[in-house]
């Protein structure tokens, strides 16, 4: 009996090892557990992106922010199935008792948050948020503007529509935007920033304004938007080898690309893209017009302007007094660390993707 | 003379087999570049796209409407929907959209040779920006995805730019399902590890942009391409243009539905990127301009659907060995041998493992061991349309047949994703930032 089903036994026993592989793939094939399609990133990309959507979480309390206004009281209301705080009064003060199992804190007007303070929870403003020395935030938002005391931290994302004020020290980890400028001192530690004007205040050793470049109007002086479409306009394609170097106060109409370092001494003017596998070194008062990307690192000279985006794998240098990007043109500056001096402005987006400081 | 053939395929054999594992482990380890991901503000250039639609109808609604949503400059934008002698109503379809979006200016062409390559040529004479992005009419690109494709031509050196590719009707049938797989080895790790290793990505000919001086100084499209995407990644490169790859440019595409159009589509394949190896792989090798890697890598990449013929071949040869009584070696190759049959085999399949991972999807990966299935229709297809190339070079060039892939879509996708998205089938849609 043994011996006849051997055979039989046998073939069993190889099918079922077949099937082992073979069994979770009929199973995944009949139960269709991960058959939709692969998610793909829609959103737009926008640094404000988590505020917007704190913004539509905040419209849906809208009613009980006006009514706590009117009647200046606190109140613990439902957002999306979670407690919120929506704060009426001035004179509110942070009380862990109130604040317990709150999703957020929903301020109907100004709020101030005191020194040496820790908020875990996330916090919109519909005026003005001025956070002590010390203090450290989640994220906020703020129809007006913000201040950021010294030495404070906010770990997530903060924005404000008006304008923000980072003192000496704060530290601004993940996004920071504003809808209309941001002022950074010295000491600051940021990640991602925009706004349409991010400024580092005065320089300590030139208390000048921030170079804005004159080529413009010597080299076209028709409408802006005539001279910006020439960014992306052919132009003759110089390919090197090893070191470019643009000598002091020559100018250069091309796209240059780099197997080695690139130098632009000086007082130059370059029109054109430029891309080096080395490391860029843009000397003071120097002038680009167009992008600028590197696998080293980029050093900006002082009183230097940069139109097109500053792109480097290890660290951006901007010198002191510097203007990158316009006010009707706004550009973006990434890389792994970024530096950046005091008396600069940049219009636009800053990516420090693993830092990015002001330095006096 | 059979022994020498058998260790020639061996070592060729495990040449590509380091190479999977070569893109994985960097895919899985290594240093990622994305380098050109973070530009959000810019000085954004005028752009073109066109849609290549050859009897389109069911499809080219669905693209113009998303095109129409992007996040881009409008002001900067013109859509150039390339009606290629469709005999359908993809030009009423189209001319439809023109009287309420002047952006969209359409080109009707009622004649010329066949093929996308010929189309898109006839097309550019249109085209009067410097970046031109380039759709097939069944993709639904996303709202960031021109900026995507666009940023890196801040680059200089960039002459084309590719992004990925998400099929969209995966769950429909097995095949839909394979090639879900296929395509996430083929672009999340292969591709990425290009990208990552300064090699050569290559430009796959939709949700993709050029350079147009790039292309006009390389000579414009070949209308005698049959890849067309694979004849300008490697006169680009031959060039000394490069082409980036963006891995978060994502993009939903249909892909077959029915073998006989996927074995139609992939020996499409192979016989185009077949048609530019013999024309290339000399070039790309002797070329001094390019780095190593890239000329390593570009070789390598010319000779992937040549590997199908050459493993039909070391299994043939394996076998008149065996039977011959030719002994291939001694214990080492034995031992090489089996530790290749460990190892080795499972290359490819520890790729899309890999890709699987890397995307976040895990249940799917337990179809893996069906796509043995997938790859030997492949293996065959490859083989099939290296032997008739091999005919026609001995007996004569037949006429350049172009075989449009099948459309399977019967309703507007945008529809279709809109009451998917209530029932969480598609989780990307509803994504908060």
């Amino acid at each position: 009996m043994t011996t006849e089903m051997a055979p039989f036994f046998l073939m069993m026993v190889t099918l079922g090892l077949l099937a082992v592989p073979i069994a979770p793939a009929l199973f995944e094939l009949k139960k269709r557990k991960d058959a939709s399609p692969l998610p793909t990133s829609r959103h737009d990309g926008h640094i404000e992106n988590f505020a917007e959507v704190f913004r539509g979480r905040v419209d849906q309390v809208r009613y009980a922010l006006q009514q706590c206004r009117d009647e200046g009281k606190i109140e613990k209301v439902q957002m999306e199935g979670a407690d919120v705080l929506v704060v009426g009064c001035k004179d509110f003060e942070l009380d862990q008792k109130l604040m317990y199992g709150v999703s957020a804190l929903i301020f109907a007007q100004s709020a101030q948050i005191p020194a040496d303070c820790a908020v875990e929870v996330d916090i919109y403003a519909e005026e003005m948020l001025n956070v002590g020395d010390g203090s450290m935030l989640r994220a906020a938002l703020s129809a007006g503007n913000v201040s950021l005391g010294e030495n404070s931290k906010v770990l997530r994302w903060l924005h404000a529509d008006g304008d923000i004020h980072l003192q000496k020290g704060s530290v601004a980890l993940g996004r920071l935007s504003a809808g209309q400028s941001i002022r950074l001192r010295p000491g600051v530690i940021f990640q991602h920033i925009h706004a349409p004007s991010i400024s580092t205040g005065h320089s300590r050793h030139s208390p000048h304004l921030p170079m804005h470049c004159g080529c413009e109007s010597a080299e076209d002086p028709g409408p802006s938007s005539a001279f910006r479409s020439r960014t992306f306009a052919s132009r003759p394609r110089i390919r090197v080898k090893g070191e470019f170097v643009l000598p002091a106060g020559e100018t250069l109409n091309a796209n240059v690309i780099a197997a080695g370092d690139v130098r632009l001494e000086r007082g130059t003017r370059f029109f054109g893209n430029l891309k080096s596998y080395g490391d860029v070194r843009i000397g003071e008062e120097t002038c680009t017009h167009g992008s600028i990307v590197c696998e080293g690192t980029i050093r900006i000279g002082s009183r230097c302007f940069a139109a097109g985006p500053i792109m480097a794998e290890r660290e951006i240098q901007i010198g002191a007094d510097s203007c990158v990007g316009r006010s009707d043109a706004h550009t973006t500056i990434s890389s792994r660390t970024v530096k950046i001096s005091t008396g600069c402005e940049i219009h636009g987006s800053v990516w420090a993707r693993l830092q990015g400081s002001v330095e006096d | 003379m059979l022994l020498v053939l058998f260790r020639a395929v061996l070592v060729l054999i495990c040449i590509y087999t380091l190479r999977h594992y070569f893109f994985t482990l960097n895919r899985l380890f290594g240093r990622q570049r994305h380098p050109y991901v973070d530009v959000e503000s810019a000085d954004w250039p005028a752009v073109t796209v066109l849609v290549a639609a050859h009897n389109e109808e069911a499809v080219v609604a669905d693209i113009l409407k998303a095109l129409l949503t992007v996040d881009y400059p409008a002001d900067r934008l013109i859509i150039i929907p390339v009606n290629d002698r469709s005999t359908d109503r993809t030009r009423e379809i189209i001319d439809s959209f023109v009287e309420e979006y002047p952006q969209i200016e359409p080109f009707h062409r009622v004649g010329g040779k066949p093929g996308k390559a010929a189309a898109l040529k006839d097309a550019m004479e249109r085209v009067n920006t410097e970046v031109v992005l380039i759709f097939d009419a069944d993709y639904v690109p996303g709202e960031a995805l021109i900026r995507q494709l666009v940023s890196p031509f801040f680059d200089p050196e960039i002459g084309a730019v590719m992004g990925r590719v998400v099929p969209l009707n995966v769950g429909k049938k097995l095949l839909t399902r394979l090639l879900d797989l296929e395509r996430s080895g083929g672009y999340q790790v292969d591709q990425q590890a290009r990208m990552n290793l300064h090699m050569v990505p290559q430009y796959g000919g939709t949700v993709a942009g050029i350079r147009k001086s790039a292309l006009d100084e390389i000579g414009g499209w070949n209308e005698n391409a049959l890849a067309e995407d694979t004849d300008l990644t490697y006169r680009l490169l031959l060039a000394g243009w490069k082409t980036a790859y963006e891995n978060r440019a994502e993009c939903y595409e249909e892909v077959p539905e029915r073998w006989p159009v996927r074995v139609r589509q992939i020996m499409r394949w192979a016989k185009g990127h077949n048609q530019v190896m013999t024309k290339c792989l000399l070039t790309t090798a002797r070329n001094s301009e390019l780095s190593w890697i890239e000329r390593v890598d570009g070789v390598l990449l010319l000779g992937v659907y040549l590997m199908g013929p050459v493993l039909l071949l070391g299994w043939l040869l394996a076998v008149v060995l065996f039977y011959t009584g030719i002994q291939i070696g001694g214990g080492l190759t034995v031992l090489a041998l089996g530790a290749f049959t460990t190892l080795g085999n499972f290359a490819a399949f520890f790729e899309i493992a890999a890709a699987a991972r890397l995307d976040g999807s895990h249940q799917r990966i337990r179809l893996l061991p069906l796509t043995l299935f997938g790859f030997t229709v492949s293996l065959v297809s490859v083989t099939r349309a290296a032997w008739q190339q091999c005919q026609e070079g001995i007996f004569g060039k037949s006429e350049l047949v172009w075989h449009k892939t099948e459309r399977s879509r019967t309703a507007p996708v945008l529809a279709c994703t809109a009451s998917v998205l209530e029932d969480s089938a598609l989780p990307a849609l509803k994504e908060a930032p």
